[in-house]
């Protein structure tokens, strides 16, 4: 048995309705490390997100977490064990202000104690948050949205923390301040990462290995070192 | 004289904004219309009226009995009815709960029959005067119990770790889920504290005026203008709101008679409406 994997989802198909929207998927996820998903519009990199969260129930296949199988297991518990994703387009609470936003993500949490510790090492690693810690999370910039909704993933102490479109609508430049504040969380936290980007090359430099969707397939996986010099990607995804 | 009205209009207006922020929540945090409201708060007076002639207690102290068992119906009727139909959307859960409606008032009827019934607490008709104005101990017990438990409300859906999480599935259901928060369970508590509120309210009432099966009917309309002039969802506008509703119709009371105060009513919410669209207290944030 290979004990260092954390998420194992073999045969999976699932959808909308009657509809499938993912075929056969295997994928796998080893502690500590970081998965590129990679994929244009409506390849389903979302569904299978929200599919690994309990949004949605599977048609076919089995999902496994830590070695327990999780497949019909719901959102709650599997936040429980360590599965926190940061949706796409961020979802915050809009009328609720940063603090609370940030406290509603160790909602399942029981050591309330060291909730305080948490919020200051959010604070620590976005200090523009703890300025705006009470204001109200609708009024934020994007990039400030987008560094709540981490923090707020960030709260429930994730071992597996999926992240969808992370540079959704952010300038170069914000992504970047993003993307050195994510590369110290996996240095700091026992964690591991499913990156769901659109901008390719961004999720290839940023992953150990990766996973490449399309129309509800994968058709590529390996090292991200090896699929970044592949020539088909390089002609279908980077344009070169 | 003038200050007698306002009296009237403000101890009134107290328990209108309780019941109308017990109906607003609900409407606020899931998007239901409970047209069973009304009943729910007549069922707390039963069960003060039967708590208080079968074991002779006095009426004001059957309160957590009315809160309880309003608490355990309102969990049980969103668990077990509105959840499951909860994705229909408003047109399906207002039929569903005008359909519990006419069955709580005919379990009603069945029990207690369409007499009217009433307490009969010992202070009933005592009241104390200040400057000239008479205030009665149970108009007065009414206003500062409904206003107490409106505040400490308010508290909960903004001080507790609950309270937020109850909010917080209000404003993002599917980021509530992602949080790992139960919205099942959620709402069946949302349901249960807004019956629970309602019941309470219920006990207050009977206190002052006897009731029948249909008195709950009556409450709708406050229940609706309440909800939407505070803005709906706002318990900090559904109170000002309800102070507003008392006040309008103690003084179209004095001025055109009794007959004419739903007509007063209906006619400054239509104004009030029409001046401020969202209500006293629309939130931009807020659904
Ligand atoms: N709620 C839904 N109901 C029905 N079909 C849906 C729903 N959400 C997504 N789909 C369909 O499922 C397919 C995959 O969508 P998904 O959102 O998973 O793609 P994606 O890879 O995340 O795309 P994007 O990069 O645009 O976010 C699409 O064809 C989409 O139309
Ligand atoms: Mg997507």
């Amino acid at each position: 048995m290979d004990t260092s994997s954390l998420l194992r989802i073999q045969n999976l198909h699932a959808g909308y309705g009657d509809v499938p929207v993912l075929w056969d998927i295997f994928l796998k996820v080893d502690r500590r490390k970081i998965i590129g998903l990679l994929g244009g519009n409506g390849a389903g990199k979302t569904t299978l997100l929200n599919v690994i969260s309990g949004i949605i129930s599977p048609m076919k296949g089995r999902v496994h977490f830590l070695e327990e199988d999780i497949t019909f297991s719901n959102p709650t518990r599997r936040v429980q064990m360590g599965i926190t994703q940061i949706p796409e387009g961020r979802l915050l609470f809009y009328g609720l202000t940063v603090k609370q936003n940030l406290r509603l993500g160790a909602f399942t949490r029981k050591d309330k104690a060291s909730l305080e510790k948490g919020l200051d090492a959010i604070f620590q690693l976005f200090p523009r948050l703890a300025e705006r810690k009470d204001q109200l999370a609708g009024t934020l910039s994007g990039g400030e949205q987008q560094m709540c909704a981490i923090g707020r993933g960030l709260m429930s102490r994730p071992k597996l923390l999926l992240i969808d479109e992370l540079s959704w609508g952010l300038a170069p430049l914000v992504v970047d301040h993003i993307m050195v504040a994510l590369k110290k969380v996996y240095e700091e936290m026992e964690l591991s990462m499913i990156l769901v980007e659109q901008d390719v090359q961004l999720g290839l430099e940023f992953s150990h290995r990766a996973y490449v969707l399309e129309t509800g397939r994968i058709v590529k996986e390996g090292r991200s070192e090896d699929i970044i010099k592949d020539p088909d990607i390089r002609k279908s995804y980077l344009g070169i | 004289m003038l200050g007698q009205v306002l009296v009237n209009g403000l101890l009134q207006g107290g328990f209108y904004a309780c019941i109308g922020v017990s109906f607003s929540i609900v409407f606020g945090i899931m998007k239901i219309i409970n047209l069973a409201q009304g009943t729910q708060v007549i069922l707390g007076a039963y069960i003060t009226y039967a708590a208080s002639h079968l074991l002779g207690l006095d009426p004001f102290f059957t309160l957590p009995l009315s809160i309880i068992g309003l608490f355990i119906l309102g969990y049980m009727i969103q668990k077990y009815l509105i959840n499951l139909v909860a994705k229909g959307g408003l047109i399906i859960t207002s039929l569903l709960t005008f359909g519990l409606n006419l069955i709580l008032i005919n379990i009603a009827l069945l029990i207690w029959k369409a007499d009217f019934r009433g307490t009969n607490p010992w202070y009933m008709g005592m009241s104390f005067e200040v400057a000239g104005v008479t205030i009665p101990y149970v108009r007065l017990l009414i206003f500062v119990i409904a206003i107490l438990f409106t505040i400490v409300l308010e508290l909960f859906f903004r001080k507790t770790e609950t309270g937020n999480s109850i909010r917080a599935t209000a404003l993002n259901p599917k980021a509530a889920q992602l949080m790992g928060i139960d919205i099942g369970k959620t709402y069946c508590l949302t349901f249960a504290i807004s019956s629970a509120l309602g019941g309470a309210m219920g006990t207050l009432f009977i206190l002052a005026k006897p009731i029948s099966p249909f008195t709950g009917g009556d409450f709708l309309i406050i229940l609706f203008s309440v909800a939407i002039l505070g803005g709906l969802g706002s318990i900090p506008g559904a109170l000002l709101a309800g102070i507003v509703l008392g006040m309008v119709e103690s003084f179209s009371t004095m001025f055109f008679g009794i007959a004419f105060q739903n007509v007063v009513l209906n006619l400054v919410f239509i104004l009030i409406l029409i001046f401020l669209p969202t209500g006293f207290m629309g939130k931009r944030f807020y659904g």
